[in-house]
């Protein structure tokens, strides 16, 4: 069945008065979405009539078990969707109103992947910062992070083709590593990959950036 | 005449196949216009005469290091009737890699699966006949070691020359990438180029600059071309087109290992416990602290047995010598400048000291250890602009710093290659030990001697963080791959030992030879005593050393330990400390030990880095010398030593 933003809106508030245990009223829904509340109980029966909840009038409006599933994906669409904003620098006081535009947007697809990726998001970091044994994922090559500073021998590429080197001993994306080594003083990561062993310099393992996973 | 060569990724095996096909029937040969040495050797199979060529390790056609551009001239320009191919079985995948590029290429390959005992210790079984029937080539299983495949490899060499073999179309890329490849293949098919079409495309898309330049004399269109598809193809990936094309072939290696390896995990215990330890940040460091102490104990106690030995040969030679031809100016200058000057005294360094030097390095080098070495003191040479492996050149340079400057030959760029031989001329190698040993440490105590040692890193590490402050660009990183610890093949530890030595043969030993000659012939004729003469305002003003130190220092340009020998001429005894105060010798030894690369090192910076520098290099270890032993003078005489 076809739902609006509107009823989308809706459904999300009344589900997070429900989790928060409050009393789900005509007139605290229309405080809740600044909406006079002739307009929310027009709503209200119309979501009704859908079966998404159930109400007397003057008294408290439930969901009814398929309106909660509805409600409460929107509510979890809302809060990927404020966590990423965070993520991406946004100031705590507007990520509320961009959140809610966002929710609806969301197909399920791309909230499962960016729930998966927030998820992973702390496991995330330069090969240069993981630990003795850690197995990890390559996710990208930062080309930045590996030319900085390093002299621009070659016309293309960089650091005298050691970007092409690293791709070339199988430093590319998808691709599991396993560090072995760090050798101390800020010294080189000895890795293991595709069943070989190599070892890079401090400065190029800051930019192969990877996803750590277990064992 | 057949002609095979020997490829693939360093420490496959390559120099055991080699030396197994060839026997003692080989050569080393200089790589025109470049410095790096090509083996080569004959062999006979079935009336047949045939050339094999071992190359250099190489990962990729991108190259990285002097060594890997020679073996890709090699295999690009010269074209092999056979690119036998060894790899790894142990390391398909990244193996693999290379193989594709070379197929990409030619067809006429001869894949050596080599190492199946450790590839079977590792619990893989590879399917052989899979294998050869997705790459098009035929495929055979060796372990080098024990000679199994030999035979096989060299027959199946010859089968693939027998048959037009067919360009192999069968590994594709993704789909973006393969359309682009399609559409530039096209576009040269149009052109007379020396390579296959698909070859040249591919390697235009992975920005190869040799075949840019070839494509610009060509026709600047494909060029333009080559560089449209290229963006396109990262425009798609969000990555640089190079590195898309790496991370597809790989997908095609890593395709190939799961169709043909079957692999059980197995735990290997006692080889993994001294992989742990070899670079553990305590124990690692501990352990490369005893073994080069260990080294230079074993070289300096056997080698002062043989160098004893030696010296009572020639003493018995000159004898004998000059009761057959009797004394003569004649026959002194040929005894004194050729024999005893120049052959024995060569001789004399290399055999008792930089010999068993290199042995042992070679058996650390075959076992895996020096790369594990480089790793731990990868920062310590980032600290002076160069990364772990200058640490390879510079122990080299203990025992003759000819072969060091050689050696530097694995750095990647001019400018550490210029910067770790500059550093590895200032190391003490064993000419200058014997000084600094028969000198201070005989008269003033070993302590002293160590003293001087641990001075001298100071200053190969002042000077290192100096000059590459001063030097344009800056350093590169270490990539490097570090080999799995093995037990050496004492063949092939011999072999790397002759290279080395060899290096000191032929560079070094014509010119101590000539220049021992000329010594003699000047000092017979008294030109030398005006240089001394010229030189002693210096030597007695400023380094408060006696005048005749003067002549042991022109001498010991030719070969540094002898200004101890001269010395003790010079000034009538070998009991130093009768003549020199401890200043004295203090300043002697340190100028010594700075103030000039002997001319055979001197021939050799010439060789690798070229007139100029060898000059400049030369002219500021004078300078320096001098500078150091004046201040130390000074120092020494208000601290009272
Ligand atoms: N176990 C085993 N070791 C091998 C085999 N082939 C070579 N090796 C060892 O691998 C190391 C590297 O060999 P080398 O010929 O120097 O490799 P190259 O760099 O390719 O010339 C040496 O220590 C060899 O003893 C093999 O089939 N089995």
């Amino acid at each position: 069945m076809e739902k609006t933003e509107r009823e989308e809106e809706y459904l999300e508030e009344i589900r997070r008065a429900e989790e928060d245990g409050k009393k789900c009223t005509t007139t605290f829904l229309a405080k809740k979405l600044k909406i006079s509340p002739a307009s929310v109980s027009e709503m209200l029966k119309k979501l009704k009539t859908k079966g998404y909840i159930e109400y007397s009038p003057y008294g408290n409006v439930q969901l009814t078990d398929y309106g909660r599933d509805v409600g409460k994906q929107v509510l979890d669409k809302h809060r990927v969707a404020e966590e990423f904003l965070l993520m991406l620098g946004l100031d705590e006081t507007e990520i509320h109103e961009e959140a809610c535009r966002i929710e609806h947007a969301l197909s399920d697809r791309v909230f499962a992947a960016l729930s998966d990726f927030l998820k992973n998001c702390d496991k995330i970091s330069p090969l240069s910062e993981m630990g003795e044994g850690e197995t990890g994922v390559i996710v990208r090559i930062d080309t930045d992070a590996i030319c900085r500073g390093r002299g621009h021998g070659r016309g293309y590429g960089c650091a005298w083709g050691a970007l092409k080197r690293l791709s070339d001993l199988g430093f590319t994306p998808k691709t599991v590593v396993v560090v072995k080594r760090k050798a101390p003083l800020s010294g080189p990561v000895e890795v293991e990959i595709r069943g070989t062993t190599v070892c890079i310099s401090q400065n190029y393992a800051k930019g192969i950036i990877v996803r750590k996973t277990e064992g | 005449m057949l002609r095979f060569a020997l490829a693939g990724n360093a420490n496959v095996g390559k120099s055991v196949i080699f030396n197994a096909l060839t026997g003692l029937d080989q050569h080393v040969g200089n790589w025109p216009g470049k410095t790096v040495e090509l083996f080569s050797g004959k062999l006979h199979f079935e009336n047949q005469e045939i050339e094999i060529v071992d190359l250099p390790g190489i990962y990729s056609f991108d190259t990285y290091s002097m060594e890997e551009e020679v073996t890709r001239e090699y295999i690009i320009s010269q074209k092999p009737d056979v690119v036998i191919n060894v790899v790894d079985a142990s390391a398909l995948e990244r193996n693999l890699y290379f193989t594709l590029q070379l197929l990409e290429l030619t067809p006429n390959v001869v894949l050596v699966l080599n190492q199946m005992d450790i590839a079977e210790r590792r619990g893989m079984q590879i399917d052989v006949r899979k294998l050869a029937e997705i790459l098009g080539v035929p495929v055979v299983p060796a372990v080098a070691v024990r000679g199994a495949g030999i035979v096989e490899t060299i027959k199946a060499a010859v089968e693939v020359t027998g048959k037009r073999q067919r360009m192999h179309g069968e590994f594709k890329f993704g789909h973006e990438v393969e359309k682009r490849i399609r559409k530039l293949t096209l576009l040269l098919q149009k052109y007379s180029i020396p390579y296959p079409p698909r070859f040249m495309a591919i390697r235009l898309l992975e920005k190869d600059l040799q075949m840019r330049k070839l494509a610009e004399k060509i026709d600047r269109n494909i060029l333009t071309a080559a560089d449209i598809l290229a963006n396109e193809i990262a425009e798609i990936h969000h990555e640089a087109c190079e590195a898309v094309i790496s991370a597809e072939r790989y997908a095609v290696c890593a395709e190939i290992v799961r169709r043909v390896v079957r692999k059980r995990t197995v735990r290997r215990k006692n080889i993994e416990f001294l992989d742990y330890i070899s670079t553990h940040r305590v124990y690692g460091y501990l352990l490369l602290g005893g073994i080069i102490a260990g080294i230079f104990t074993f070289v300096f106690y056997t080698g002062s047995l043989i160098a004893a030995g030696m010296e009572n040969f020639f003493e018995w030679l000159g004898s004998g010598y000059f009761a057959r031809f009797g004394e003569s100016r004649t026959t002194r200058i040929i005894w004194d400048g050729l024999v005893a000057g120049g052959i024995g005294g060569a001789l004399g360094v290399v055999l008792p000291f930089v010999l068993p030097f290199y042995v042992l390095l070679a058996i650390l080098e075959q076992s895996g250890y020096l790369a594990r070495a480089a790793f731990l003191m990868d920062s310590l040479m980032h600290r002076i602009g160069l990364h772990g492996k200058a640490f390879i050149p510079l122990v080299l340079g203990y025992g003759c710093n000819v072969p060091a400057c050689v050696g530097c030959r694995i750095m990647e760029t001019e400018r550490e290659r210029t910067l770790a031989a500059f550093l590895s001329t200032l190391v003490p190698c064993s000419a200058r030990t014997v000084v600094i040993l028969g000198v201070t440490g005989i008269f003033m105590g070993i302590h002293w001697a160590i003293a001087l040692y641990a001075f001298n890193l100071v200053v190969v590490f002042g000077v290192g963080k100096i000059i590459s402050r001063l030097l344009p660009g800056t350093g590169t990183g270490l990539i490097m791959e570090i080999p799995g610890l093995r037990v050496p093949q004492p063949l092939v530890v011999l072999k790397q030992t002759w290279f080395r030595v060899k290096e000191f043969l032929v560079i070094a030993m014509p010119i101590i030879m000539a220049g021992s000659i000329a010594i003699v012939v000047l000092d017979t004729y008294g030109v030398l005593g005006h240089v001394n003469a010229a030189l002693s305002p210096l030597i007695v003003s400023w380094l408060g050393l006696p005048a005749v130190v003067g002549f042991t220092l022109i001498f010991g340009v030719l070969r540094k330990e002898l200004t101890v020998v001269m010395l003790a001429v010079f000034l009538g005894t070998a009991n130093f400390a009768a003549v020199l105060s401890p200043l004295q010798m203090l300043v002697f030894t340190v100028v010594v030990m700075f103030y000039v690369p002997c001319v055979a090192t001197i021939a050799a910076l010439v060789r690798e880095l070229g007139w100029k520098k060898a000059i400049a290099i030369t002219g500021f270890e004078i300078g320096f010398a001098l500078l150091l032993g004046g201040i130390i003078f000074r120092v020494g005489l208000i601290a009272g030593v």
